[in-house]
Order: structure tokens, then C-alpha cells, then sequence
């Protein structure tokens, strides 16, 4: 292929690229910027240990312009001169097979980071230098840093790092990131790698176009990585992604692989395992005697037949209890917080003398809307994700999912869809993310589109008092504490049940429909238990998790807020807006077992489901904006003096658990699958589904004579 | 390898080429599921895609490949006739 207009396209390809939230990284001039260093590697290697203790918490998410991606960068200040980390997905090659590796790989090729250090798994070798030679072929400033030495120690492996520098012609320094061994020599390396390619860099600049390679004229499909110059490689990259450019989840169902010339991408993976396990082969020795392998014993305990699934039970029940008994009181604490903020801001508006109605959409709608999702919403994530996070981080999800796969491989899905499932009942948004870490694109359009019907805690409260409503509407009678103790229990193990039957059915639905296809590989590292680092998990769990989804829900709950409160404030003939749409809505309601208000407050409750009912109170008690609902005892009995029977309750129940996400998680099923037919999609499905159930729960309750 | 497109450059990206060394060492949940140890880290694959490679027993003097979670230590290695594009 020829390639044109070289030398503009690659500042070009700088320019446009890596921009940081607060600060653009310099210009390409080489006059005082700061250095930009991709950390790169295997999933399972302490890559995020690395970056975390040397960037410590000075860390946020850079955003790639174009890119449907954040990445983490953050910045260390080594002996005068910054260097910007940036932590790219942990990916196991570079064939750009799976959405992350074509973020790392792009980033490296089109982002042209002044040194790219590989972190590597000392126990692990082999495998782990397929990575690296690709990498070595990308780009010229490589530094290999060889992590986990200690426990390769412990497993009788020694490594000559002095040869496996000579086999690779890289520097590469021996490491403990745990406690910070090494750390100090890896910066070391990171700075003169830095400065020699600062050197080169200009001299490469007018260099003549290297013979292209034969294979490259299919850009998508195939990789060269065969002994071609460096700079014909990285233009054939930036090439490639021109045409992949936006490359989007849809684009991916067709099996990237399949494209370009397979046999030749075959001959090279051969090629590059020969010459890593030669090398592995010269660097590595084993020293022979028993080590007790820690992983296989709790692997007989946690995926035995017996216990496995059990365990498993137990771990999420605790992780669900501690996370909803706990955020009780932070949220009492932030509501009380939040309204003296809303009085001060009562007194600014009117000393100030603003119309009421600007204060209304104002403080009343926008304001004590936003500080609603995030006093309500804030807590649960905070508790959940750091403790989920901590499992993820001591290796015991992949557990989860070599329990569960085999029912999934029923429904034609994977079996990491069920860490998106667990991940989905701290927050429905933050499981359409994890949906990441599988890496076929049908299987994680399944894991995406049907991760709402796993019940994240903020539609706990109402699955609660829905279920409590539905059995004192059979039951008339007054009961005792310990039976509604018992009753909120049932009624959450139904509706998780419920909800994670219904998973498998639209699953399976709609890989027999609108995602057909043979489900493709399963292949999952089991990598060994590792102690987490604590703190820093739980400091990650909180940045990267809780503050993101945050972010993304305050931006959905913004406006609606807005909206809702013109629609109770706004009258049109003597009734306000909201009671108008309410008696639009009614004859659908009914249909569905509902009625008028209830369905418009589901719909109005789309930035967050934790609203729905203080929308709905707000609606039968004709107020004019949102309040905290007092008791449990006290809302029921506005609802059941507003017509609501069992079968409502039931109904209710029901389509709190499987209609559509909510605002937040369908921003982002756009963000992840940069397509707004999936988003809408994700709306359509789970709505078509509830509201046929419900059709099918009333035909039913007519036809038997019930209510 | 039986295996195409996707999966089979996948698996090999992982490390399962032609000739290399696999160690059985567990089963998962009903047989559909099992971990294997190929160069040094322990993989979970499906039976279905296991079933479309060609394994065979290693030469090293160990019992021939076997069901069962003792397995025992199998060598694999591409045919090369099955190859479906």
C-alpha cells in the first residue's frame, strides 16, 4: 500500500489525540514537555499496582478524543522532569481481536507514547513474551518491567534478568510493585529510555518509507509483525485506524479474525511462541522439589461440584447486606445535608428577589433532584464497589464464571456475563462497563443489552415495598415485625430470581433473534489468588466507580428534574400537567395492571429509579415537588387508598424489575457501544419483555376471576 | 485445531499452538467446562472447543489421555487438514 502524506499525518495523528481532562499534553515539541510513558501488559500482572504506587492517587481519566474510552493516566514528577502514565488495558496480545486490545494497540500506534514499559509476570514467562515482542515491533522505546518476583521466588523460578535483557535487546528490571521493590530502577530505565528516543525521534522524521509488507493490504485484518522498519509499521497502524476509526460493537459481530489473511497472523503467533519459549527456555530456571500452590487448594474449595455455587451465594449475600444495611445511614445523613443546603439556597433566591418560578425549576426541580439520586445513590456504590473490587482483585471472580458458564452456554452466552450480572446489583450502569471483559462481541451485546433485569440497589427500596404491599394486600391483617422482616427477605430473593431468570430467557431470545450466531470462544484465565492492596482498591473502587457512575447520573438527573417540575407546576385547565399526562397514560396502565400515575412515574423516574416512588407520592397527594416519603406504613397506605390492589402491587413489582434501564445506564450502553440503535435497543427489549409479562399476569388474574 | 476464525486465533494468541504441552487441571461444573494449564497459566476453555483439538497423550511415559480430573499430561497438535475458512 502506498502511503501518502507521512510526514503530515502523524502530527496530525499527535495532535488530535490525548487530551487529559484539565490539561492537554504539550505539543510535540521536544522542548520541556513532559514525557508520556503507556503502561502496557497481560491482564492478572499488577500492572494497576504498578501505576498506583507510582503515580499514587495522583490519578484521573484522560479522555481520547474520538474514542469511546477513558483511560487512567496520572503523573509522576522523577528528577525534574514530568512524565504522564497512562495505564492501558490489560490485554493479552495486540491482535486488536477485543475492543481493549485495539485500545492499546491504537493508543501506542497513533499516540506514539515516548516509552512503552510492558509489565510482565515473573511466574509466568512464556506466555507473557508473546505480548512483549509484539510490542517490540510497534515500538522502538520499550521497558520491561518483571513484576512479581518475589512470588516467583517462592515458586522455586529464577530468573536471569541480565540475559533476558541480552534475548530481547530491552531493559528490563526486576520488580515487587507490591512494596515498591524496584520501582525506583524502573523510573531510572523509563528516563533514559526517554531521553535516547528523544534523540532519535527527530532523526527518524525524514527516514524513507520502508518496503511495505506483502500482508498489509488489508489493513483490518491482518497485523504485521513480521520484521518490518518501525515506521512503515506504525503507518500501516494508523491507517488501519483510519478505517477502523469509531469501530463500534455492531461493526465487531463479524469475527475479526476471519478478515485478512489468517494464515499468515497464524505463522506469526507460531513464531513469536517459538521464540518466546527459546527465550524463556535461556532465561528461566526451575528449581525442581515441591511448592505449595496456595490457588489450587482454594480452587478445590471454591469450583468444587459441592460448595462451589454455595460459596459463591453466601459471599454475594453478605456483600448485598452489608452494603444495604450500611448505606442507611450516610444516606439519612446526606438527605438532611442536602435540604439545609436547599433552605440556604431558598433564603439566596429570595434575598435576592427571584421569580418563584426560576427558584422552582431551579431548587425545587433541578437542584432537589440531583441532590436526591446523589444522597440515595451515593452510599450503596461506595460500600459495593470497593468490596466488589476486592474480590475482583484476589482473583475470584473468574471463579464465578468457570461455576456458572455451563448455563450459559445454554442461553448461548458467556460466563463472565455473570460478573456483569453481580456487578449489575451494585449498579446497572457500572455492569454494562464491566461487559468489557468479554472480549466477543455478540456475547457482550447479550451481557449489555440484558444487565437491567438484575435489580441494582437503588430499585431495592421499591421492590421492597412493593412486595410488602403485595402480600398485606392478600393478607389484611396487621403482622408482627418478624414476618415483614421475612416478607422484604422473600420479596428481594424473588425478584433476584426473577430477574436473573429472565436474563437467561431474553438471552436466549435474542440469540436466536436479533444477535444469532455460534457462540464463539470461552476462554478465561484462572489466574492465582493474590492478596489485594486494600487501600488502594478501595480508593480505585471509589474514583473509577463510584464517582463515574455519579457523574453520569447527576448529568441525567439534571434536566429531568427540570421537566418534572414544570409538569406538576405547569396547570392547564385546572389540573396540572402531570395529572393531564397521568390521565393520558391511564387506559395503558390499565392495560398493564397499573395505572396512569404509576406508569408516569416509571417514565419520569428515568434518570433514576430511585425515584419513581417519591414521584409517584408526589402525584396522588397532588404536590407540587418531590419530599422524602415518610414510613414504609405511611406510603402504603397512600397507594392502597389510591386504588392499588395485590395484583397492582404485583404488577408494580414487576415492572420495577424488568422495564427499561435507567438514564444513567442507557448513556451508557451508548458510550460503550457508540451506537444509538443499541441504546435504544437496550430501552425497546427490556420494555417489550415487562410489558408483555404483564400483559400476560393480567390476562391471567382476569381469566381466573382473582381481582 | 478444528477451530476457525475467531476462536482459533484466539486460542492460539493465548498460547495453544500446534506441539505445545497442556496439563489438565480440573473440570468445571457437569463437564461443560475445564481448566487447563498451557505454558504456565491455568486457562478455562468450553468441552465444545477442547473437542476440536487435536490432543494427544504425551510421550513422556504418562498414562494415555483420560477422562477424568486426574487427566494426566496430553500433548496437542494441529492436523492442519481441518482448517475451514
Amino acid at each position: 500500500m502506498n502511503i501518502v502524506g507521512r510526514n503530515a499525518q502523524e502530527p496530525a495523528a499527535r495532535k488530535g489525540g490525548f487530551g487529559l481532562e484539565d490539561n492537554q499534553i504539550g505539543d510535540n515539541d521536544d522542548g520541556g514537555r513532559s514525557v508520556v510513558v503507556a503502561l502496557a501488559g497481560n491482564p492478572n500482572v499488577g500492572k494497576s499496582t504498578v501505576f498506583n504506587s507510582l503515580t499514587g492517587l495522583n490519578r484521573h481519566t484522560g479522555n481520547w478524543p474520538g474514542k469511546t474510552v477513558d483511560l487512567f493516566c496520572g503523573m509522576v514528577r522523577f528528577q525534574g522532569q514530568e512524565y504522564y502514565l497512562v495505564d492501558l488495558p490489560g490485554t493479552y496480545s495486540l491482535r486488536a481481536s477485543s475492543i481493549e486490545e485495539r485500545i492499546a494497540r491504537d493508543f501506542i500506534v497513533s499516540e506514539a507514547p515516548d516509552v512503552t514499559v510492558c509489565v510482565v509476570d515473573a511466574t509466568n514467562l512464556e506466555r507473557n513474551l508473546n505480548l512483549v515482542f509484539q510490542l517490540r515491533n510497534l515500538t522502538p522505546a520499550c521497558v520491561i518491567c518483571l513484576n512479581f518476583m518475589d512470588e516467583a521466588a517462592t515458586k522455586g523460578i529464577q530468573i536471569d534478568a541480565g540475559r533476558l535483557e541480552q534475548e530481547l535487546g530491552l531493559p528490563v528490571v526486576p520488580t515487587v510493585a507490591r512494596d515498591g521493590t524496584g520501582l525506583r530502577q524502573l523510573m531510572d530505565i523509563i528516563a533514559s529510555v526517554a531521553r535516547k528516543a528523544g534523540n532519535s525521534r527527530t532523526r527518524q522524521g525524514g527516514g524513507a518509507v520502508g518496503g511495505s509488507d506483502r500482508h498489509c493490504s488489508n489493513t483490518e485484518g491482518s497485523e504485521p509483525m513480521g520484521h518490518v522498519d518501525d515506521i512503515s509499521k506504525a503507518e500501516q497502524h494508523i491507517q488501519a485506524i483510519g478505517h477502523i476509526g469509531d469501530t463500534h460493537v455492531e461493526q465487531q459481530i463479524l469475527p475479526i479474525g476471519c478478515m485478512g489473511d489468517s494464515h499468515h497472523v497464524e505463522q506469526q503467533i507460531r513464531e513469536i511462541y517459538l521464540e518466546a519459549s527459546r527465550v524463556a527456555a535461556r532465561a528461566v530456571s526451575q528449581s525442581p522439589g515441591p511448592h505449595k500452590d496456595l490457588t489450587a487448594t482454594i480452587d478445590n474449595l471454591v469450583t468444587s461440584r459441592k460448595l462451589g455455587v454455595p460459596l459463591m451465594l453466601a459471599l454475594l449475600g453478605v456483600v448485598f447486606f452489608i452494603t444495604l444495611y450500611l448505606s442507611r445511614y450516610p444516606s439519612d445523613l446526606l438527605f438532611s445535608l442536602f435540604s439545609q443546603i436547599e433552605a440556604y439556597l431558598t433564603s439566596v433566591f429570595t434575598h435576592l428577589g427571584i421569580a418563584p418560578q426560576i427558584h422552582g425549576i431551579l431548587v425545587l426541580g433541578v437542584y432537589r433532584t440531583v441532590a436526591w439520586v446523589a444522597a440515595v445513590m451515593l452510599p450503596p456504590m461506595a460500600i459495593f464497589f470497593p468490596m466488589f473490587t476486592l474480590l475482583e482483585d484476589a482473583g475470584y471472580l473468574p471463579r464465578v464464571a468457570f461455576n456458572l458458564d455451563h448455563l450459559f452456554q445454554k442461553c448461548h452466552g458467556h460466563g463472565k456475563q455473570a460478573l456483569t450480572m453481580a456487578m449489575g446489583f451494585g449498579c446497572n450502569a457500572a455492569g454494562v462497563v464491566a461487559a468489557r471483559i468479554i472480549e466477543s462481541p455478540r456475547e457482550r451485546l447479550i451481557a449489555i443489552l440484558t444487565n437491567t433485569f438484575v435489580p441494582c440497589n437503588g430499585r431495592f427500596p421499591s421492590l421492597l415495598l412493593f412486595g410488602s404491599m403485595f402480600y398485606h394486600g392478600i393478607r389484611k391483617a396487621p403482622t408482627s415485625a418478624a414476618v415483614s422482616a421475612a416478607v422484604s427477605g422473600a420479596a428481594v430473593l424473588g425478584s433476584i430470581s426473577l430477574g436473573v431468570l429472565s436474563t437467561f430467557a431474553v438471552s436466549y431470545l435474542m440469540s436466536k433473534t436479533i444477535l444469532k450466531g455460534v457462540p464463539s470462544s470461552f476462554v478465561m484465565e484462572l489466574p492465582p489468588y493474590r492478596k489485594p492492596k486494600v487501600l488502594q482498591v478501595m480508593i480505585r473502587a471509589f474514583k473509577d466507580r463510584t464517582v463515574f457512575v455519579l457523574k453520569r447520573a447527576v448529568l441525567v438527573a439534571a434536566p429531568c428534574g427540570a421537566i418534572t417540575w414544570l409538569l406538576a407546576n405547569a396547570s392547564f385547565g385546572g389540573r396540572t400537567l402531570l395529572g393531564e399526562a397521568a390521565a393520558l397514560l391511564n387506559p395503558v396502565g390499565l392495560m398493564l395492571g397499573l395505572d396512569g400515575v404509576t406508569l408516569l412515574a416509571f417514565i419520569l423516574g428515568f434518570p433514576a429509579n430511585e425515584i419513581v416512588i417519591p414521584i409517584a407520592l408526589m402525584a396522588y397527594l397532588s404536590q407540587n415537588a418531590m419530599s422524602q416519603p415518610a414510613s414504609l406504613g405511611a406510603m402504603q397506605s397512600v397507594l392502597f387508598s389510591n386504588g392499588w390492589t395485590w395484583a397492582t402491587a404485583l404488577s408494580a413489582m414487576l415492572f420495577a424489575l424488568l422495564h427499561f434501564p435507567c438514564g444513567t445506564t442507557v448513556y451508557t450502553v451508548y458510550k460503550e457501544t457508540g451506537s444509538k440503535k443499541w441504546a435504544l435497543l437496550s430501552i425497546i427489549i427490556p420494555l417489550t419483555f415487562a410489558c408483555t409479562v404483564l400483559a400476560l399476569l393480567q390476562g391471567a388474574i382476569r381469566v381466573l376471576g382473582l381481582a | 485445531m478444528e477451530l476457525t476464525g475467531f476462536t482459533r486465533l484466539r486460542l492460539m494468541d493465548l498460547g495453544f499452538t500446534p506441539g505445545v504441552l497442556l496439563e489438565m487441571v480440573r473440570k468445571g461444573p457437569r463437564g461443560k467446562l475445564m481448566a487447563v494449564r498451557v505454558r504456565g497459566t491455568v486457562m478455562a476453555i468450553r468441552h465444545t472447543d477442547a473437542a476440536k483439538m487435536f490432543i494427544v497423550p504425551s510421550l513422556t511415559g504418562l498414562p494415555p489421555y483420560q477422562e477424568g480430573p486426574q487427566g494426566g499430561e496430553s500433548r496437542h497438535r494441529d492436523n492442519g487438514a481441518n482448517i475451514v475458512r
